[in-house]
């Protein structure tokens, strides 16, 4: 995945390195040159950008057209609010993650902004990003004592599963599925339970199934 | 012009031949067929607006337009409006900027806030 | 009316003093205590210290019941924060923001939000009087239009001004001569002493200036 983050303070850089050392293409863009030269050394893994986050030319030349995941994590709300806002509107990035270092100003982080997650708590951040995989494809949520995890899925349109019950569905013996997350309603399923397009399916399986299950979700 | 294809232009009905204009129009003045837009790429398309709606939003609204132009049809959203003068059912618009999928994994794409140029209907 | 001032620079203030002499309510909101000194000693407006785009500040200064707001301070962001609130959140019809990046006041000016753009007008102005090139009469917000009044070469002297239009580029807006002027080019032959108005695109200026020099043959 590529994900660009804008601000490399203790967050921003925080993140970097987790998400460079999970496998992931890290960008970070830090306005301040002396801040890129200061921590370039040390955070070497990552793709530096001495540009200010909140001018379109800057977000352009830094490739923001093709990321997955644009993370406005720096210090300071109205930044990260028009950050958010450019990645959206102008670069059309699928989810944008902001900081909010202000809680009074939480108010002001949603979609009017170009805002899908707003965090408050930025140890949160980095398990947001991973989460932000396309839809279609199962995301490892947790892992358990003796192999077994949790995982999701959000059903694509085209998705083999969707008409189905979960009966018709044949889920795998050593599979469970746990719970159907509707437009942000949780659904207990049973057997004559309907998936549709956009359901997050979550699931509980072992190693040696996973990707049968994948298989029956996804194309 | 055979007699069977005479006889099917007689029944064309009024709605089919306006959708032929409209996509004629379309083709010419549109830089790509709506159905056709690679999502999060610059591009300009052209269409002719089948709805409106005003989606209240918090304290405010936005304005959420369906165009189309006669095969598929593109949602522009205009955050924390109402009504901008001239956009109404009916009209034709060209709309620049990037689209991104409706929602997460659907095949329907949307513009947020796009530079838009109301069109004439020639 | 009344009217919200976000930012007491000189820009701010200096709009306090002209809106409160033409009798209108003015509240002026900045973030320093400090910068309500630039207001006129016989500012009779309220002045309140916070952000522009603290909703509570807002309503203290009388966001339910004002007509305007103007957003001035230093701070792109800021300025747009508080007119996409002051519009979206309060209603407030004439909203207008100071942008500085040129880039940005095009984009925010898609949310239906009146920007002025000043470095693209600033530059504009301190170039023609440093090249000593025309200076224009009027441009437009955005800075990609304006008006120049010229003085007609010699070289034009017996040939039709429209051979200085370009469609869509070089527009005639009046000709002056003898101490009458008229809209358009009229047909007219240009003549010595004629002062022609013309609207020019900033792409087109170079093209213009070669036109005015070389003479209608020139293209």
């Amino acid at each position: 995945m590529k994900v660009a983050i804008a601000g490399a303070g203790a967050v921003g850089t925080f993140i970097a390195r987790d998400l460079a050392a999970a496998g992931h293409e890290v960008h970070l863009l830090e306005k301040e040159a002396r801040v890129v030269d200061r921590l370039r050394s040390t955070t070497v893994d990552v793709h530096w950008h001495a540009i200010d986050a909140c001018e379109y030319e800057s977000l352009d030349l830094a490739g923001i057209s093709d990321v997955d995941v644009m993370v406005a994590a720096t210090g300071d709300d109205e930044d990260n609010l028009v950050i958010s806002l450019l990645a959206k509107q102008e670069f059309a990035v699928p989810r944008v993650i902001a900081r909010v270092n202000n809680p009074k100003n939480h108010w002001l982080f949603d979609e009017t902004w170009g805002v899908d997650v707003a965090v408050s708590t930025p140890h949160l951040l980095t398990a947001l990003v991973e989460e932000a995989v396309s839809v279609g494809s199962l995301v490892r949520l947790l892992s358990l004592d003796g192999g077994a995890r949790l995982v999701e899925l959000t059903l694509a349109s085209d998705s083999p599963a969707v008409g189905k019950s979960l009966a018709q569905l044949a889920v795998p013996r050593d599979a469970s599925i746990v719970a159907v997350v509707r437009a942000r309603h949780v659904i207990v399923p049973h057997g004559d339970t309907t998936l549709a397009a956009g359901d997050e399916v979550i699931a509980l399986v072992t190693g040696e199934v996973e990707d049968q299950l994948a298989a029956l979700l996804a194309v | 012009m055979g007699i069977r294809s005479l006889l099917a232009r007689l029944s064309t009905s009024v709605e089919e031949d306006d959708a032929q204009r409209l996509r004629a129009f379309c083709v010419q003045r549109g830089q790509v067929p709506i159905s056709e837009i690679p999502a999060r790429t610059e591009v300009t398309a052209v269409g002719q607006i089948s709805s409106i709606r005003i989606v209240p939003h918090k304290d405010s609204s936005w304005l959420e337009v369906t165009m189309s132009d006669g095969d598929d049809s593109l949602v522009v959203m205009w955050t924390g409006r109402r009504a901008i003068a001239g956009v109404a059912p009916g009209r034709r618009l060209a709309v620049k900027g990037r689209a991104l999928p409706l929602a997460p994994g659907s095949r329907r794409l949307k513009m947020l806030n796009p530079s838009y140029e109301l069109l004439g209907k020639d | 009316m009344h009217v919200i001032l976000v930012g007491c620079g000189r820009v701010g203030s200096g709009l306090a003093r002209s809106l409160s002499a033409e009798g209108h309510s003015v509240a002026v909101i900045d973030r320093e205590e400090r910068a309500f000194r630039r207001l006129p000693a016989e500012f009779s407006g309220s002045r309140h210290i916070g952000l522009g785009f603290d909703r509570d500040i807002l309503v203290a200064a009388g966001a339910e019941r004002a007509g305007s707001l103007a957003a001035v301070t230093s701070g792109d962001n800021s300025n747009i924060l508080a007119a996409r609130i002051a519009r979206e959140t309060f209603g407030i019809e004439q909203v207008v923001a100071r942008i500085y990046d040129p880039r940005r006041a095009a984009i925010f000016q898609r949310l239906g939000i009146a920007t002025v753009a000043t470095v693209t007008w600033t530059t504009d102005q301190i170039e023609r009087r440093i090249t000593g090139a025309r200076t224009s009469d009027w441009t437009d917000g955005t800075g990609s239009v304006r008006l120049v009044e010229q003085q007609l070469p010699a070289v034009w002297a017996g040939h039709r001004l429209d051979q200085l239009a370009d469609p869509g580029r070089i527009l005639i807006a009046a000709v002056s001569r003898s101490g009458t002027a008229q809209v358009g080019d009229g047909g007219l032959i240009g003549q010595e002493g004629d002062v022609v108005h013309l609207v020019v695109s900033t792409g087109a200026e170079a093209d213009l200036e070669h036109r005015l020099v070389h003479g209608p043959s020139s293209h």
